[in-house]
């Protein structure tokens, strides 16, 4: 099916060369030529996606909605950073509202999306960390009998785990018993800092699991990257370039060889014919419509913006939504419900710096105890507390404090934090989900996404109780006030579920190798296809999904049916 | 910034009169510190902030340009009741103008987000004093993962 690739100038660009090929890319003509593989999304599965295919030899096209972000643009070195990332680099689409988002409508939804919509995703605001998913994650219904199983294993995911590793370039400490043995991470772990190092100590008295937490963050020079200068800016963008994100580590190999990244292109819905997908219409920032045709479509859009595609697809032969015979389109939405647990202590820890990003992770409570009165667990993350303005404002744990007493507050909170981040595993639900809106549109006319989630009962009384854990912790390593802020709104980072994968076509929405049951050349790379959400950050587990789908997709391209 | 959400920020005197008076109510001279008011968030301060935030502006102008500011306490009280959109502007105004403040910096011992040293992440500060003696015992308590089970009882 597939024809040869075609190389793009067939060598390596200069950046001014790079730089002018954006700008073009921008003001694409009408009329494209089929390609091999049409991927929407630029993100993080799009971006290694992109990357193996086109090195593949395959050609590839990328439609992304949002455009190319210069460092330059990071508010990180400037004074403003804390007040803009509540605003233009707020992690909300509906707060930030930047020309090239599409709006949510949140009215039914216990916890906001978070997201970014550029080249690079929502990596671009990411934190950074980079933990696996543990063997008990993918097969939590044989283990604990509740959700379902994967249709594959961690050891099947193992080999991707660390190639992905290797791309992005993830620094952490090999050996930590979380995990089955195997290859540990490229790069030495980031400093862990006094705080950190107060909580590991504690966490040995107590006999309780630590470990330097994995980061995509690089911890020394990489493949031509500034290594990690503790900043403390990561979610407004990383100004030096250490924080992995796919504008840096894959589109410009993919760009290399052949790829082709169209920005300010936002896709309508996915074309079929016969039972096959055919290619993407899409407009552009004017709202000129375009079709871009392909022998396969690949969605990388994000949990939501994946949904929203393919429920914006409907014709007369999938009324309910492109490739959802099972029903399954846009439910199981799982975000990740979260707490928060800020320990302070009598001395300056300068915790305003530091890769934001965790130091150090814990496993301790995160499998099934039935005793606990609640299935599965949460993973631990502890990261530093902010800027002034940050521990200044009631946002976060704590409350306000206004008058002569508020300078004694701030000078008790600012810099004297360390904060465990519960990310608690969210058991999937369908009746979470995404639907169309009736009204609400992007600036061209897109309808956009409803998101309708309750935060469920065993969720609930799970972060309570690694709440009373995570308080032990901190009170153990000499915290002498423990702040609290559980089910926090804004914290969607983690969009999961809503095309799980698995083996039958009734219950799943694609395969295990991501290929639709219904359209078989219609994949999904994202956050989509999973079919629980485990406890830990999802997005290493993202980019081995998306390097093991798009690896088969080459083995077995001479079988892939494609449109005539 | 401003030119990133294309508003043009423009608060009039009454509203920088009404921020600065709020600002010494919520953030008065005390504990060796400076008032709001003094460090200009209603003057050279809110213009720093709206350079960066001009989407304020509005929210500022509709919640002070007429405030009665006889019973400050009440005055803000009754505004997060009744509009938390605009009293979120108004606290934000006010820390953000404070806590942006170079002397304010210095009194906190704040340098700001000042990249490190790329030496600070030598194998000195890395491999931190006592973190591969810890890590070992970690390693000695065993495994806490449970195994991927086997394929015969996978559902
Ligand atoms: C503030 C923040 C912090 C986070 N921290 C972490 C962390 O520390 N660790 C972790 O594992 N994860 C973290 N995440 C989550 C992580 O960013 C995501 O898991 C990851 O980016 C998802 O990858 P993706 O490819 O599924 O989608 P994305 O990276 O979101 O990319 C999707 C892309 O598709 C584009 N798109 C969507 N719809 C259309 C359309 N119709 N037409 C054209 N283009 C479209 C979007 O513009 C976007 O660029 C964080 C997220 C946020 C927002
Ligand atoms: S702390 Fe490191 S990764 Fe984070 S923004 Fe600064 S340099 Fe980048």
């Amino acid at each position: 099916m597939l024809r040869g690739g075609e190389l793009y100038m067939g060598k390596r660009l200069p950046s001014v060369a790079l730089a002018r090929r954006r700008r073009q890319e921008s003001h694409v003509a009408t009329k494209q030529d089929r390609a091999d593989v049409l991927i929407v999304g630029a993100g993080a599965s799009g971006g290694i996606a992109a990357r193996y295919l086109a090195e593949a030899g395959l050609s590839v096209v990328c439609l992304e909605q949002g455009r190319w972000h210069d460092r330059s643009e990071f508010r990180g070195t400037s004074p403003d950073w804390e007040i803009t990332g509540r605003k233009q680099w707020f992690p909300n689409p509906t707060i930030r509202g930047l020309a090239q988002d599409y709006p949510l409508n949140e009215d039914e939804t216990d916890i906001a999306p978070l997201m970014f919509n550029g080249v690079g995703g929502s990596l671009i605001l990411y934190a950074g960390v980079w933990p696996r998913m543990l063997p008990s994650d993918f097969k939590v219904r044989t283990l604990d009998g509740v959700a379902d199983d994967w249709p594959l294993t961690y050891e099947e995911l193992q080999p991707y785990y660390e190639r992905t590793e290797a791309q992005v370039g993830v620094s952490g400490l090999e050996g930590d018993p979380a995990y089955p043995p195997g290859a540990g991470p490229p790069l030495p772990p980031l400093p862990l800092g006094t705080g950190a190092m107060k909580i590991a100590r504690a966490h040995d008295r107590l006999g309780w699991h630590w470990w330097p937490e994995p980061n995509a963050i690089l911890s020394r020079p990489y493949q031509g990257r500034r290594p990690c200068v503790q900043s403390g800016t990561c979610q407004q963008g990383c100004n030096e370039g250490a924080k992995a994100t796919t504008d840096l580590t894959h589109w410009p190999m993919a760009i290399d060889h052949g790829a082709r990244l169209i920005t300010g292109a936002r896709v309508r819905r996915v074309v079929t014919e016969n039972g096959l997908a055919t290619g993407a219409e899409w407009l552009d920032e004017d709202g000129n419509e375009h079709f871009q045709s392909a022998s396969v479509v690949v969605l990388a859009a994000n949990s939501i913006g994946t949904a929203r595609i393919l429920l914006n697809s409907t014709t007369s032969a999938w009324p309910d939504g492109l490739a959802n015979s099972s029903g399954l389109v846009g439910r199981r939405l799982m975000m990740h419900p979260f707490a928060s647990v800020t320990g302070l202590f009598d001395e300056n820890l300068e915790s305003w710096q530091g890769q934001f990003g965790c130091s150090i992770e814990s496993f301790e409570f995160y499998e099934t105890d039935e005793s606990r009165g609640f299935v599965r667990g949460a993973k631990w993350g502890l990261a530093p507390t902010g800027g002034p303005i940050n521990m200044a404002l009631p946002a976060r744990a704590g409350e306000s404090e206004w008058g002569p007493d508020h300078h004694l507050l701030f000078r008790e909170r600012f810099g004297r934090g360390q904060s465990w981040g519960l990310f608690g595993e969210d058991l999937p639900n369908e009746d979470n989900r995404i639907e169309i809106d009736d009204t609400l549109t992007d600036p061209v006319g897109i309808p956009a996404p409803k998101v309708i989630y309750k935060v469920g009962e065993n969720s609930r009384k799970l972060l309570d109780f690694h709440i009373e854990k995570a308080s032990e912790s901190m009170i153990e390593a000499g915290a002498h006030k423990v702040e609290t802020d559980s089910l926090m709104r804004y914290s969607g980072w983690h969009l999961l579920g809503t095309a799980r994968m698995g083996d039958d076509p009734a219950t799943s929405v694609v395969d295990r190798w991501g290929r639709s049951h219904d359209i078989p050349n219609l994949y999904a790379v994202d956050g989509s296809v999973f079919v629980t959400s485990s406890g830990t950050n999802p997005t290493s587990t993202i980019a081995a999904l998306a390097l093991r789908t798009v690896e088969h997709m080459v083995e077995e391209r001479y079988s892939q049916e494609v449109p005539v | 910034m401003s030119d990133a959400i294309g508003i043009r920020p423009s608060v009039g005197e009454n509203t920088r009169r009404a921020l600065e008076t709020i600002g010494d109510h919520l953030i008065p001279e005390a504990h060796g510190m400076p008032s709001a008011g003094t460090m200009g968030v209603g003057t050279t301060q809110l213009d720093v902030v709206l350079a960066s935030r001009p989407d304020l502006a509005p929210l500022l102008e509709g919640a002070l340009a007429d405030a009665k500011l006889d019973d400050i306490g009440d005055f803000v009280r009754r505004l997060e009741a009744e509009d938390p959109e605009a009293h979120g502007a108004v606290t934000l105004a006010i820390v953000a103008g404070y806590y942006m403040h170079p002397e304010v910096h210095e009194l906190i011992g704040y340098p700001g987000q000042v990249p490190k040293d790329a030496q600070r992440l030598g194998e000195r500060e890395i491999y931190q004093e006592g973190l591969m003696d810890l890590a070992a015992k970690v390693i000695e308590r065993g495994p806490v993962y449970r195994p991927t089970p086997n394929p015969d009882e996978t559902s």
